[in-house]
């Protein structure tokens, strides 16, 4: 049973005695995010909230955070800042996340900046009221504050007189604002940041006490089931709800124009009655086959071209170059693939609606459903409540929008929980990609010219606020478009090159939702420069891993490229080994600078690939990563680990299908992903920084489709340009070779 | 309708269904008010539903209450005696195994299942008893590695 307290701010803070610690945890940056957002809603705008470290009479810290937990260990590490910083335990801490009744509005959970801004914001707030208890201390003690010691939130003064926090702020109301002058903790001092803390959520959720969103229970709860369009844009001809209403359990059909929902007193009863309903659809937009969708992408006409940039006289560098290299790379619709879909839960109430959801954004959704509502923001409250891992922004929002749209109709609270075939079908995908190289290179055997085109389905608007299919479905008017965010990112290469041009040519969204999946635009604009630099490579008769550091002068960049390769035990290689065993083998190198501003990594793959079937075996990867400063080195490794597996696997099996109606890879069997079986042994090298740190999330993926790619190369002579590199995609090619061999 | 009766985390329970094909997921989730096993597909595909009926590892998912009658069933919320977490439980832990932890149901389950009858399990049998267990987060290598360490300390 889950259901949080229905309390005030005010009344969670006049417990008998705290220390309150509020200020703007929003930076900069994310204030613009915010109030651009809130500026496509004419109507209202809410007042920010502020931040909160509390500090109770019993001595327990709370942290209210805006950044919330997805499963990467976020939560832990910000726990460990705070903990560090304020000299108390783990386990005298605890954090609110993502309420946006209690916790400011830092953003986003996205991005990879969870640590890299959130952390630092926690920091100072820590810092803050450290510095203030001492000061407290220094008068109750009658000590000087510069000496006195804090461990586990025991003040001790030189006397051997002590004092603990709760004890401090018992019987009164502190109130402070963030100090941006706050004098932090050197890192010689840091007793739980740099350690691998184990993860506070992981005890509960091997034990059946976690609560996830698809747990939520509230007193009173109906269960509701979405009837979704075939395509987008489909609506509603016909509804026959004779077997419907036969169902025990069920309550009663709401519609508003297309969007269709059945709400029923049991789980089962609404998961039998939206199965027993027969509705028709017709229209919508065309959708592509499988087959044509590059086609669809490259005729659609372009909404908006950037030149991203254009430095020195990319034509006259090739017009002189001996060597003129030209490819074009092409990658598909993913999905995120959530193990659990998305589920939300809402109560809405005449004056107050309550939500509770696993977005990666509660205060852009609150706004959102407020403005739909017509409500002021203060009247809806998201509750953010962990769901399974979402990879970036797949179908909560939409399944909060279903749950409110219900919970309305039915004057009740409602939980909607998605079906399989809706979170593969109806939930948005990661977009497909392509990306066209023309490159030169000189006398000298370096890349003299790099032109670059790539084909995003994204505009570029500015913050608009989440879409939802079920207010969309029922007519209401929402901000259309989506954000591109930097999905451009990586597509200018890394490396030292004098001429370059690159030109981002946005299409609108043609046939499905899309939205961001892990390392959005990244992942493919560094697939594509991967292959390219490797192919240069063999064009100028370089060794791969060589021909990356001739053109690498960053020394972190060079540090992971050598360290992968003493690693991989990187050789030359000066011929293809014979294969008479029906397997050929072979490794590949790929090299990324995250965003091109973030982590440095280098992989190495190591392949085989059966003959006879075109099986591709992911047997090791190599990885060397440098993100800087690790606040919790195990937690940055689960993070390279998982990185390397989830592209692994998007790079050998994963596409999404479309039979010209309708999505067509709506399961686990028709859209696999990898399994135990297939994974690979996995050696990673954490490079030891005092650097700032830089975000992890993401960062790994970014290497893997090209090292692999350029594995398969190795092994077999061909060049590869289009994922994913299923065994029907590799044995068609094998087979086109041999019969180029044979004539 | 007919009284369904099972045993239960070593609790004999009766249920009156509705439906008695309804699946064993939704009495457990809904009607006893567990959150062990998950909804992840319904279709038996990822294992996220995993309990142990009888001593083997079994979907809830795809099970009809018509089929449970007298039957033994354990989620992950029998595994624990008191404070004590099974090693299994305590394995996970402490080879950090889970990342979002959705599928962590489904891994421990099935680690269970095949430890009850297999006390040296190569690692082939590791990857065989979790082949059918979907994770999206990539943290199988972990996984596998607290299966190892539970079999282990099992043993002693």
């Amino acid at each position: 049973m889950t259901t949080h307290p229905q309390f005030s701010r005010r009344s969670f803070l006049t417990s008998s005695g705290a220390l309150v610690v509020g200020f703007s945890l929003v930076s900069t940056a994310d204030q613009a995010v915010a109030r651009a957002m809130k500026g496509a809603f004419p109507a209202e705008t809410a007042p920010s909230l502020d931040a909160w470290i509390s500090i109770g009479s019993d001595g327990t810290v709370t942290l209210f955070t805006g950044k919330v937990e997805l499963g990467t260990g976020i939560e832990t590490a910000l726990s460990q800042i705070a903990a560090d910083e304020l000299d108390v335990r783990m386990d005298q801490l605890r954090v609110v996340q993502g309420d946006t009744l209690l916790t400011p509005d830092q953003g986003p959970t996205w991005a990879s900046l969870s640590v890299v801004r959130g952390g630092m914001e926690v920091r100072r707030a820590a810092a803050t009221a450290r510095a203030l208890l001492l000061e407290l201390a220094a008068k109750t003690l009658d000590a000087d504050a510069k000496r006195l010691v804090v461990a586990d939130g025991v003040v001790t003064a030189p006397s051997g007189r002590m004092i603990n926090y709760g004890a401090l702020v018992a019987g009164g109301q502190l109130k402070a604002s963030v100090d941006p002058k706050a004098v932090l903790k050197p890192a010689s001092a840091y007793k739980l940041v740099g350690k691998s803390i184990p993860r506070v959520d992981i005890p509960a959720k091997v034990s059946a006490k976690f609560v996830f969103v698809q747990d939520v229970k509230v007193p009173g709860m109906l269960h509701g089931r979405v009837l979704m369009a075939p395509r987008l844009g489909a609506s509603i001809t016909g509804v026959n709800d004779a077997k419907t209403r036969k169902v025990k359990g069920f309550l009663r059909l709401v519609r508003e124009r297309d969007f269709l929902g059945v709400v029923a007193s049991t789980e089962w009863a609404a998961i039998k009655a939206a199965r027993e309903l027969d509705v028709q659809w017709t229209g919508g937009q065309p959708m592509p086959s499988t087959a044509t969708v590059y086609d669809e992408l490259r005729r659609a006409p372009p909404a908006e071209t950037q030149q991203l940039v254009n430095t020195g006289d990319v034509e006259a560098a090739m017009r002189v170059a001996p060597h003129i290299f030209e490819a074009v790379f092409e990658a598909p619709y993913q999905t995120h693939g959530s193990i659990g879909p998305s589920c939300a839960v809402a109560d809405v109430k005449p004056d107050q609606v309550t939500v509770w959801s696993a977005t990666q954004a509660p205060h852009f959704l609150q706004v959102n459903l407020a403005e739909l509502l017509g409500l002021p923001d203060d009247k809806v409250r998201v509750i953010y409540v962990e769901g399974a891992g979402c990879y970036g922004r797949n179908g909560h929002e939409d399944a909060a929008g279903d749950a409110v749209l219900l919970s309305r109709a039915m004057k009740a609270p409602v939980r909607v929980q998605w079906m399989r075939h809706q979170e593969h079908g109806s939930a948005p995908m990661g977009p497909a990609q392509i990306v066209k190289i023309r490159a030169a290179l000189g006398v000298d055997g370096k890349i003299s010219a790099w032109d670059t085109d790539g084909w995003y389905t994204e505009l570029p608007k500015d913050f608009p606020p989440v879409h939802m299919s079920g207010f969309r479905a029922a007519g209401a008017k929402q901000y259309e478009g989506s954000f591109a965010g930097y999905v451009h990112a990586n597509q200018q290469p890394i490396y030292t090159i004098p001429n370059q041009r690159v030109t981002a040519i946005r299409v609108g969204t043609r046939h499905v939702r899309v939205s961001w999946l892990r390392a959005p635009g990244r992942i493919w604009n560094v697939f594509a420069v991967e292959c390219a630099v490797d192919e240069l490579a063999s064009r100028a008769n370089a060794d791969p891993v060589t021909f990356r550091l001739t053109h690498a002068t960053d020394a972190r960049a060079r540090n992971v490229i050598e360290r992968v390769a003493r690693m991989a035990n990187w050789l030359p290689r000066t011929e293809r080994p014979n294969s008479n065993d029906g397997l050929l083998r072979g490794r590949g190198f790929a090299y990324a600078r995250y965003s091109n501003n973030g982590a440095y990594i280098a992989m190495v793959a190591d392949v085989t690939v059966e003959r006879a079937t075109g099986k591709l075996s992911l047997n090791r990867m190599f990885v060397s990563h440098d993100c800087g400063t690790m606040v919790n080195p195990d937690g940055v490794l689960n993070q390279v680990q998982g990185c390397v597996i989830q592209t692994a696997s998007r790079t050998l099996f994963e596409e999404m299908g479309f039979d010209g109606t309708t999505v067509t890879t709506v399961d686990w069997a028709s859209y696999p992903i990898m399994r135990f079986s297939q994974v690979p042994e996995i050696v990673v090298d954490l490079v030891d920084s005092k650097d700032p740190p830089m975000g992890v999330g993401e960062a790994a993926t970014a290497p893997v489709p090209g090292a692999i790619t350029n594995a398969l190369f190795d092994a077999t002579g061909i060049r590869f340009r289009r994922l994913p590199l299923t065994p029907a995609h590799i044995k068609a090619a094998l087979d086109a070779q041999k019969g180029k061999t044979t004539l | 309708m007919k009284k369904i009766t099972f045993e239960l985390n070593g609790k004999r329970v009766s249920i009156v269904p509705e439906d008695p094909q309804m699946p064993l997921l939704y009495a457990l989730r809904n009607t006893l008010e567990l959150k062990g096993p998950k909804f992840g597909c319904g279709l038996g595909q990822c294992g996220a539903c995993t309990v142990i009926i009888d001593g083997s590892a079994a979907r809830s998912c795809l099970m009809p209450l018509s089929a449970m009658e007298n039957r033994n069933v354990q989620t992950l919320e029998g595994l624990a005696i008191g404070d004590r977490l099974h090693p299994v439980q305590q394995a996970f832990i402490d080879e950090q195994a889970a990342q979002c932890g959705y599928c962590t149901n489904g891994m421990v389950m099935a680690a269970k299942a095949l430890l009850d009858r297999e006390k040296v399990p190569t690692e082939a049998q590791i990857l065989e008893a979790l082949e059918g267990h979907l994770c999206r987060c990539g943290t199988q290598p972990r996984v596998v590695q607290a299966v190892s360490r539970a079999a282990a300390i099992l043993r002693k």
